[in-house]
């Protein structure tokens, strides 16, 4: 829900610092681990290229 | 925890009259008092909910190029302002600074100035607390206190307020409109929170049933803008109270300082205006010196409450970095780690 949150704000973009800091604050501290990071800057950009197709 | 009547007002008017009965607290997000209450702190007989009241909700640009903010407004919706942030940088890289996102989205701007510290021996019912229990004692003074005040304290209390957000809009000459039963008033939010003396339990300058209904800044804060930084360090990175924090900004002009503006957050009961140090900053070349010689004047007056005198020195240092980042110009985008004194870039010195 965090991440979802995040990415539709779209205050993080791809900079893996700000997705952290945008994650941090979770009951759970594994809320910004790396693989988590990752995956939330992957869902990103999927999100963006999906977009960008149904615009297209 | 102790049953409590609620009641939700439609009118500012209906909203002052309910919270005039004694034992009543105005809650707004909630953020702060529904923990106090769910840990006995604070056991309020009555709770006058403030979230429907009409019109608190705006951001207002004044004619006279001022800004009034709704109490209402949230958080993150106030430094996501694009304009305000814009003018108020410092105040915009504060409000980020602190709690977490979804703290901030619901966190409103009156209740972060009417906030709790957050002072272990007051969550701490078992402990003695003026501020809790008047008369009762200070179990912090000979406890775990590195974290406590350095300016201002008293015997009986050495609490800090917590807030990041105060702590620029003092520096800025933010005021506060205040409603009660006797009409509407204006007081600078310099004057709203109290020093504890002898009388720690009085925290502010409201009286009983009023309500803060908006905050300003005035048109002249905005010559600040170009060069305005908040730095905070925490105890870790995110997610923190203050240890020690700064505000600071600067009017430059041909080269030398026309007038500095100077907070700490963190060192007291009340946001510290550091007026001695923007004494010595105005007129000055902006260089390490002049930097120095400010932070000194702000902390000369500071004292050690317990085990805690490396806030001093740490203070010093935090002003004379703030000024450093403020005169070097408000960055374009605020950071990725607002208001950390610690590089976002992995293997930079972070005691450069």
């Amino acid at each position: 829900m965090s991440a979802l949150g995040l990415i539709e704000e779209g205050q993080a973009g791809d900079d893996p610092e700000r997705v952290r800091e945008g994650m941090s604050g979770n009951l759970c501290r594994c809320g910004a681990y790396a693989g988590i990071t990752d995956a939330v800057l992957e869902a990103t950009k999927n999100l963006a290229q999906s977009d960008q197709r149904r615009s297209a | 925890m102790k049953n409590f009547d609620y009641i939700r007002p439609t009118s500012i008017a209906d909203a002052i009259a309910a919270a005039a009965e004694p034992g009543a607290a105005y809650l707004a997000a909630g953020t702060n008092l529904l923990d106090l209450m769910k840990g006995g702190v604070t056991r309020p007989d009555r709770l006058v909910d403030v979230t429907r009241l009409p019109g608190l909700d705006r951001i207002e640009w004044l004619p006279n190029g001022g800004v009034r903010i709704g109490a209402m407004v949230r958080n993150a919706d106030l430094a996501h302002d694009v304009d305000f942030a814009r003018a108020f940088p410092a105040v915009a890289e504060a409000l980020l600074s602190g709690a977490s996102a979804q703290l901030r989205n619901a966190a409103t701007v009156g209740g972060n100035l009417l906030q709790r510290t957050r002072c272990a021996y007051f969550y701490d019912t078992a402990s003695a607390c003026n501020k809790r229990e008047p008369g009762a004692g200070c179990d912090a003074r000979d406890g775990e206190n590195r974290l406590h005040a350095v300016l201002g304290w008293s015997e009986g209390c050495i609490a800090t307020h917590p807030s990041d957000f105060c702590v620029p809009l003092v520096a800025l000459n933010a005021r506060v409109e205040i409603e009660g039963r006797h009409g509407r008033r204006e007081i600078a939010l310099e004057a709203l929170h109290r020093l504890p003396g002898d009388t720690p339990a009085r925290e502010n300058a409201l009286e009983p049933g009023e309500l803060i209904v908006a905050l300003s800044l005035p048109a002249e804060a905005r010559t600040f803008l170009a060069h305005a930084r908040y730095l905070k360090v925490r105890e870790r990175t995110s997610y923190a109270f203050a240890v020690v924090s700064a505000a600071a900004a600067l009017r430059l002009e041909d080269g030398a300082i026309r007038e500095a503006r100077l907070a700490l957050g963190g060192v007291a009961a009340k946001p510290w205006r550091a007026s001695a140090a923007e004494e010595i900053l105005a007129g000055s070349r902006p260089n390490p010196a002049t930097y120095r010689e400010a932070a000194k004047a702000a902390l000369a007056d500071a004292k050690p409450s317990g085990d805690n005198a490396f806030k001093i020195e740490l203070a010093e240092r935090i002003i004379v970095r703030a000024l450093t980042l403020a005169a070097a110009g408000t960055p374009a985008r605020i950071a990725a780690l607002p208001a950390s004194p610690f590089s976002s870039v992995s293997g930079a010195l972070h005691v450069a």
